[in-house]
C-alpha cells in the first residue's frame, strides 16, 4: 500500500511536469517523460505509468467538452457554448462537436465528469421516471 | 380513462424543463455484480448511482481513481463502457403501516404480487443508531409465549436478544413463535379496547434463505393469521450479496419508523451469519483487505451498527422500542467461532440451542447453562417473577445432578428430590411449535408446579398434564387468568382460587 500511495504521487509530479504554461498536457512533454519511464525496471513503471495515464485523461478531460447536438446548425450553438463556457471558467475549452438525433431536440455537453443536458431526450426520459 | 390522462397531465405540467447537470462515469470492469467505475468525481459514500435500463447500484468504495459500486438487480444487460450516474440520494426504503402485511425485497420492492406498497414515507437504510440521551433501560416485556424463554431468559421491549445453535435446532421456529404471540396479544389488546395496549409490529428479514424456507414461514404466519402485523424482507440465497447485505438494514429502517413514532416493533434477522458471508464475498470482490476467516476488518461494524439501532426511547423521545432477536447458525455447536463470538458482545444476552437436546426430544432445546438475558426479570410481569424465579437455577442443578447421578446408585432423599422435580420442569418446558402460550397461562402452570401439584404426576406424563391444565385453565378459570393478565400480578386473593382451580383440576385428572 505505501508503495501505491509513492507511484500516485510520483504519476502526480509527473503531470505537473507536463503541462504547458496554459496548463494543457503538451504532447513533447509526455514523449519525453514516458522515455524515461522506459528506462526504469518494467515492474516498477507499469503502476506509474497507470496512474500517469489516468491523471492525463482526467486533466485533458477538464479542457475538452464532448457536445452532442440534435440540429443541423451545431457550429451557431458550438460557439455559444464555447463563448459562455470561457466567460464562467475563466479558460478557454475545446468542443468536440457530433451529432445525435437520438436527442430529438436539444444539446448534452460533457466537460469533465459533469454532464449538461437540454434535450427532449432527457425530459422524456424524466417524464417516464415520474410516471413509474 | 380520463383519470390516466389528467395524471400523465399532471405530471407534464410539473415536469422541469431546466436544463440539467448530472455527475457521471464509465463502467471500467463488472464482475460479480459489483462494477468499477471511472469517474464519478462528485459521489458520496452509499449514494445509490444509477445505471442504464433503470438499473441501480450503490457506492461502496471511493478510490483515488475509481468508485466500486454493487449492482442491485439484474447485471446481464450491462457492459464495460456503459454510463453510470449519481442520483443524490443515499439509499432509501418506503416505511410505514402500509408494509404490514407485505413481503417486499432489500430496496422495499413487493414481491407478493398484492400492487404497490401504500407509503409515501421512505427512511434511508443506513443510519446513525440513536444516542444515550433518547434512550431508557428495557423494563417492559415482550413475551415470547415459549415457557423455558419466558420464564427464565426473559427479554424486553428494545432489547437485542440473539437466538444462536447449530442447523435445524429451532432457532426460526423460536423467532417465528415470538411473532405469532405479538399477533396474538396484538388482536387480543386490540379487541379489549384498552387505550394504554401498545401492538408491536414485526419485520422479518430472511438473508441468504432457501426461496422454498421463506415461502414455508410466510404460510405459517398466513395460516396462524400474524401476516396482519408482519413484514417480511426478502433475501433469498439466490439474491445476489449487495441484496443479503442490505435487506437487514432495510427491515431496520422499518422497524425505527415504527420506535420512532412511538411504537413498538420487533425484528428478527434470520440469520446473521449469512449476512457476514455476503458481506465477505463483497469486499472481496471490492479487494478490500481480509482479516480473519477472510472477513473484512469491519465485519464486526457491519453487526454492531446494525443492533444498536435496535433501542427503547424515552418518553421524551415518543417511548417507542425495536427490539431485535438476531440469529446465529453455528458449526458443530461452537460458540467461540469469529461471527458468534463478534454477535455475542454485541447483544443483551443470548438463546443457546443445543442439537443433543433437539435430538433427545427436548424441543425448544434451550440449553439452560449458556443463555442469559443481561436484562433479567426487569423485563417480566411481577406474577411470572414471582413463580418462575427460581426455575433457572432448580433446572441448571437438576444438569448438573443429573450428570453426577449417572456414577452414584444410592442417592440421598433431597438429591432424588431435586432430580424428580427438574426432570418434571424439563418435560413442563416442551412445547411444540406455533403453539406460544399466553404469559397468563404460563404463570398459573409455573405455580402449580412450583406448588408440587405436578410431583405425583409420572414424568412420561407431564406434557399431557401440562396440556390438560391449559384445557381447564381456559374453560374453568379463565377470570383468574384474565385477572393476572389485566393487573399482572398474583394477588394472595387470586392464589387462594388458583389453588382451587389447580386442585380442582388435579381432581379430574385423577
Amino acid at each position: 500500500m505505501p508503495n501505491l500511495n509513492k507511484n500516485y504521487k510520483l504519476a502526480k509530479d509527473l503531470l505537473v511536469a507536463s503541462l504547458n504554461s496554459e496548463g494543457r498536457v503538451e504532447k513533447a512533454k509526455v514523449e519525453s517523460i514516458l522515455n524515461e519511464l522506459k528506462k526504469l525496471p518494467r515492474t516498477k513503471s507499469l503502476q506509474i505509468l497507470h496512474n500517469f495515464y489516468f491523471l492525463v485523461r482526467q486533466k485533458i478531460k477538464t479542457y475538452e467538452a464532448n457536445l452532442d447536438i440534435a440540429s443541423s446548425n451545431s457550429e451557431v450553438i458550438s460557439n455559444t457554448l464555447n463563448q459562455n463556457l470561457r466567460a464562467s471558467s475563466g479558460n478557454p475549452i475545446d468542443i468536440i462537436s457530433s451529432r445525435k438525433d437520438s436527442l430529438i431536440s436539444g444539446f448534452r455537453l460533457r466537460i469533465g465528469d459533469d454532464v449538461y443536458e437540454d434535450s427532449i431526450q432527457n425530459r422524456l426520459n424524466r417524464l417516464k421516471k415520474s410516471l413509474s | 380513462m380520463s383519470s390516466i390522462t389528467d395524471l400523465i397531465r399532471k405530471e407534464i405540467e410539473n415536469l422541469s424543463t431546466d436544463a440539467t447537470r448530472t455527475n457521471v462515469g464509465t463502467i471500467v470492469t463488472l464482475a460479480d455484480g459489483v462494477a468499477k467505475v471511472e469517474g464519478l468525481s462528485n459521489v458520496m459514500y452509499n449514494e445509490m448511482v444509477e445505471f442504464p435500463n433503470n438499473i441501480l447500484g450503490i457506492a461502496l468504495n471511493l478510490e483515488e481513481d475509481s468508485v466500486g459500486c454493487v449492482i442491485l438487480g439484474d447485471t446481464s444487460s450491462l457492459k464495460e463502457g456503459d454510463e453510470a450516474k449519481t442520483t443524490g440520494k443515499l439509499l432509501s426504503v418506503p416505511v410505514g403501516k402500509g408494509l404490514l402485511g407485505r413481503v417486499v425485497d432489500a430496496v422495499g420492492r413487493p414481491i407478493d404480487e398484492k400492487g404497490p406498497i401504500d407509503s409515501d414515507i421512505t427512511y434511508p437504510v443506513e443510519r446513525i443508531a440513536p444516542g444515550i440521551i433518547p434512550r431508557k433501560s428495557v423494563s417492559q416485556p415482550l413475551q415470547t409465549g415459549i415457557m423455558a424463554v419466558d420464564s427464565m431468559i426473559p427479554i424486553g421491549r428494545g432489547q437485542r436478544e440473539l437466538i444462536i445453535g447449530d442447523r435445524s435446532t429451532g432457532k426460526t421456529t423460536i423467532a417465528i413463535d415470538t411473532i405469532i404471540n405479538q399477533a396474538k396479544i396484538n388482536k387480543q389488546g386490540i379487541e379489549s379496547k384498552d387505550e394504554s395496549f401498545r401492538p408491536v409490529y414485526c419485520i422479518y428479514v430472511a438473508v441468504g434463505q432457501k426461496n422454498s424456507n421463506i415461502a414455508r414461514t410466510m404460510k405459517v404466519l398466513e395460516e396462524t393469521g400474524a401476516m396482519d402485523y408482519v413484514t417480511i424482507v426478502s433475501a433469498p440465497a439466490a439474491d445476489n450479496p449487495a441484496n443479503q447485505y442490505l435487506a437487514p438494514y432495510a427491515g431496520c429502517a422499518m422497524g425505527e419508523w415504527f420506535m420512532e413514532n412511538g411504537m413498538d416493533a420487533l425484528i428478527v434477522y434470520d440469520d446473521l451469519s449469512k449476512h457476514a458471508v455476503a458481506y465477505r464475498q463483497i469486499s472481496l470482490i471490492l479487494k478490500r483487505p481480509s482479516g480473519r476467516e477472510a472477513y473484512p476488518g469491519d465485519v464486526f461494524f457491519l453487526h454492531s451498527r446494525l443492533l444498536e439501532r435496535s433501542a427503547r426511547l424515552n418518553e421524551d423521545n415518543g417511548n417507542g422500542s425495536l427490539t431485535a432477536l438476531p440469529i446465529i447458525e453455528t458449526q458443530m455447536g461452537d460458540v467461540s467461532g469469529y461471527i458468534p463470538t463478534n454477535v455475542i458482545s454485541i447483544t443483551d444476552g443470548q438463546i443457546f440451542l443445543e442439537t443433543d437436546l433437539f435430538n433427545k426430544g427436548i424441543r425448544p432445546a434451550v440449553s439452560v447453562g449458556l443463555s442469559v438475558s443481561r436484562v433479567g426479570s426487569a423485563a417480566q410481569i411481577k406474577a411470572y417473577k414471582k413463580v418462575a424465579g427460581k426455575v433457572k437455577l432448580e433446572l441448571a442443578q437438576f444438569r448438573e445432578l443429573a450428570a453426577f447421578s449417572q456414577f452414584e446408585s444410592d442417592l440421598d432423599a433431597a438429591t432424588k428430590a431435586r432430580l424428580e422435580r427438574g426432570a418434571r420442569i424439563v418435560e413442563m418446558f416442551k412445547q411444540s411449535a406455533y403453539n406460544p402460550i399466553p404469559v397468563e397461562v404460563q404463570t398459573a402452570i409455573m405455580w402449580a408446579v412450583q406448588n408440587n401439584f405436578f410431583d405425583s404426576i409420572e414424568v412420561s406424563k407431564i406434557s399431557e398434564s401440562v396440556d390438560s391444565l391449559k384445557e381447564y385453565l381456559a374453560s374453568q378459570a379463565s377470570e383468574i387468568c384474565q385477572e393476572i393478565y389485566s393487573t399482572g400480578k398474583l394477588e394472595e386473593e387470586n392464589e387462594e382460587k388458583l389453588k382451587a382451580a389447580v386442585k380442582d383440576w388435579k381432581r379430574t385428572l385423577a
